[in-house]
């Protein structure tokens, strides 16, 4: 009897004893080490978007292998909990050492905004901050640094059903004319010409993004600097043009009756099932679009006004990732940013998230090749809100456009409380 | 033998009421003991470090400008609360929640009292019947939502609208989520299709617990059905109407996920919640601070219509 209870004793001993030399072993894992890869154990804890899933899931096996010794732990998760469990895990000091950000300024878990609170690492010494587009820059970059990494941009483009668009001998336009002229004709076949479902609220803004680049950033590429500087305002700007022209095409009956009360996905099906012609989305996205419609699916960018020159084309910066302040190992939270920035790997993971990548590529996305040119060119503005200075202006804008769409407010009103939300 | 006579004549209202075999317990000398104290100890400290602790440092951050990164750098006292005042998006989102709190209230404990009566008769499915009806109860309210926002579909071929179509009730046909004047109504709708089966079951075991007896001697008495609804088990029922109306007003004051899910407070703000603010503000606009005012505001406005319903609901218990 004693004799059994001393064992269990011992026993119980034993597993103490080991589970806290485990417990040393690891801290002594995680301090130590901070020269290259390769000698022992070390490891890298990452959240990433959903978005990102499949190209990092890939680009994280090939890092292990090519570094033995370190392991890559990834989780993903979609943008709202981003914005919820991410941030508070950064203001509790134990966030992962690598963290989604959103690049530019705009929302609670954007690089400007995260890198002001001191929450990100600078990485502009890194050799692939070079290779970014000019007119991208301003995304990645907050005072001097560089806190952001991303592959590429996505791009607003309208989706079409080809075979409908044969069906009634449509060609693609090339001028906002034969847009609408296109747009009237499906209609007058009895089909939706535009899809839209602002129930989803960031679907509202896909349409005035589309449209603004041609409409305000072609004539004016520093129209965004000139909002922060207070030389202008969305209401007296081109923006008022686009949401003009938004509500003019529900008034003449291009969108599905009650689009704040259609959801993003019934969107989708309506392209699927062929009761609407189009739909202005962005590219990230398409996925979801070419398992509805699979070789039906064609994509052309919005011509903003009659003269083509004029016609940017929207391209947003996809959403990226940043080294926290908190990382347990900041050298290897760099060194496997660094790898991500290898040419080849910013063209696999920008091709997995459907996007034009920030690097020399042969293999495009079919449905991208139109856009592609127009990066050529320097012909594109990145997406608005990355030049905004607070996380009010975008909801407010969402909320605007729905009370616009509802007949709530007219084109003037919802700019007007647009601005009121970016004096803030 | 005094001892005993005083206890019958203590326990003897109660045993008209419920004529029971006393039991053996009664009989026994109580004896006054309590546990130690420390006994306590383990759940007090879990509470102080899951629930008090935050909420002392949440009530804290209400007199900061927190963006919810970094640190506290000013503390602006008072400020937090005086803008709400001033904030039309707060002003509507409590305007909202109070029409859904009354709204929910009265016609999710009207269903649930309906259901209950249903259920409680000899119907011969009621055990099938009442399951059906608390079913809701136990999925998640993000679930029913989704599902919900199917239902809501505008299209008038498809959901509910496709149903009332088929009816030849076209004239009912609703843009159920993006109308803002429908959108308040049709949450509500969420909200009481998922508890009334709730409010059934409370009702249910208050039902249960009424006495043969009153209804036998009232029936003697010549009584309607409708005076012994009236004077018997609306009474009777009055502590399951305290716990219900508590429960409806509590979760419908606080009522956050059915709205998130299924109109993002929109369209505009037009069924925005004091909780979506709340959310809002701290996670979307990283106003910390402001959000955990608009909290600590909601927190007294809630705990103060609580007490005074439970105040008023019991009073009219005792009589």
């Amino acid at each position: 009897m004693s004799e059994s209870r001393s064992r269990r004793g011992y026993r119980r001993a034993t597993v103490l004893a080991a589970t806290a030399a485990a417990g040393l072993l690891l801290t002594a894992c995680s301090t130590n080490g901070p020269s290259g890869a390769g000698d022992g154990e070390r490891t890298l804890t990452i959240i990433a978007s959903g978005s990102q899933q499949t190209a990092l899931e890939a680009l994280i096996e090939e890092y292990e292998e090519a570094n033995p010794g370190v392991t890559v732990t990834a989780s993903f998760a979609p943008n709202q909990e981003l914005q919820t469990s991410v941030r508070t895990q950064l203001a509790g000091g134990n966030a992962p050492d690598i963290v989604a950000v959103y690049p530019g300024n705009g929302s609670a878990m954007s690089m400007a905004q995260l890198a002001e609170a001191g929450m990100l690492e600078d990485l502009s010494d890194q050799e692939w901050t070079s290779t970014v587009p000019e007119g991208f820059q301003g995304a990645f970059t907050y005072e001097d640094g560089v806190y952001v990494y991303s592959p590429g941009a996505s791009v607003l483009g309208v989706v079409y059903n080809t075979e409908l668009f044969e069906q009634l001998g449509l060609e693609v336009p090339t001028t906002m004319s034969e847009f609408e002229a296109v747009a009237e004709q499906v209609k007058a076949a009895g089909v939706t010409p535009l899809a839209l479902g602002t129930n989803t609220p960031w679907i509202t803004q896909l349409i005035p993004y589309a449209l603004v680049p041609g409409m305000v950033y072609s004539e004016d590429p520093d129209f965004g600097q000139q909002m922060i500087d207070g030389e202008t305002t969305f209401v007296e700007s081109g923006w008022l043009d686009a949401f003009s022209t938004y509500a003019d095409w529900q008034a003449r009956g291009f969108f599905n009756e009650n689009p704040n009360g259609t959801t993003s996905d019934q969107m989708v099906q309506a392209l699927g099932d062929g009761t609407a012609a189009m739909a202005v989305m962005v590219s990230a996205t398409l996925e979801g679009y070419q398992d509805v419609m699979g070789e039906k699916l064609g994509y052309f960018p919005l011509p903003a006004t009659d003269d083509e020159a004029r016609n940017w084309i929207p391209g947003g910066t996809v959403v990226g990732l940043g080294v926290t302040t908190q990382a347990a190992d900041p050298e290897l939270a760099k060194d496997f940013i660094a790898f991500l920035g290898e040419e080849e790997n910013i063209v696999e993971m920008a091709t997995a998230m459907n996007s034009i990548p920030f690097a020399p590529s042969d293999e495009l996305s079919p449905l991208l090749t139109p856009f592609a040119e127009y990066f050529d060119a320097g012909e594109t503005a990145p997406f608005p809100d990355q030049t905004w200075p607070n996380a009010e202006v975008q909801p407010a804008m969402f909320a605007a456009i729905q009370e616009m769409l509802g007949g709530q407010t007219t084109p003037e009103g919802a700019l007007a409380q647009m601005d009121e939300a970016f004096a803030q | 033998m005094t001892s005993s006579s005083t206890l019958e004549s203590a326990a003897a209202p109660e045993v008209a009421a419920a004529p029971r075999v006393p039991s053996p317990r009664r009989r026994r000398p109580r004896i006054h003991t309590s546990p130690p104290w420390w006994f306590a100890l383990p759940a007090f400290l879990m509470f102080a470090a899951i629930v008090a602790v935050p909420t002392f440092t949440g009530l804290g951050v209400a007199f900061t400008d927190w963006s919810g990164l970094g640190e506290i750098e000013h503390i602006v006292w008072f400020q937090n609360f005086i803008d709400v005042f001033s904030d039309k998006q707060a002003l509507g989102s409590i305007r909202n929640t109070l029409l859904l709190t009354v709204v929910i209230v009265i016609v999710q404990n009207v269903i649930g009292l309906l259901l209950a009566l249903g259920v409680h008769s000899r119907v011969k499915s009621r055990f099938a019947l009442r399951t059906i009806f608390f079913a809701p109860m136990v999925v998640s309210a993000v679930m029913i939502s989704f599902v919900w926002k199917y239902i809501y579909n505008p299209r008038p071929d498809a959901g509910i609208n496709g149903v009332l179509g088929a009816l030849g009730l076209d004239w009912l046909q609703q843009d159920w989520l993006g109308d803002p004047e429908m959108a308040l109504w049709s949450i509500a709708i969420i909200v009481i299709w998922q508890a009334a089966g709730y409010s059934m079951v409370i009702f249910l075991a208050g039902l249960t617990g009424i006495p043969e007896e009153l209804y036998e001697a009232a029936m003697v008495d010549g009584a309607t059905p409708m005076q012994r609804f009236r004077h018997i088990t609306i009474p009777q029922l009055a502590p399951a109407m305290t716990i219900n109306v508590l429960l409806s007003l509590t979760g419908a004051l606080t009522l956050f996920t059915q709205v998130l899910t299924t109109t993002g407070g929109g369209p505009g703000y037009a069924t925005e919640t004091l909780s979506t603010i709340i959310y809002k503000e701290a996670f979307i606009y990283g106003n910390f601070g402001y959000s955990a005012a608009i909290a600590v505001l909601l927190t007294i406005g809630v705990s103060i219509v609580a007490f005074t319903q439970l105040r008023i609901m019991r009073r009219r218990e005792v009589d």
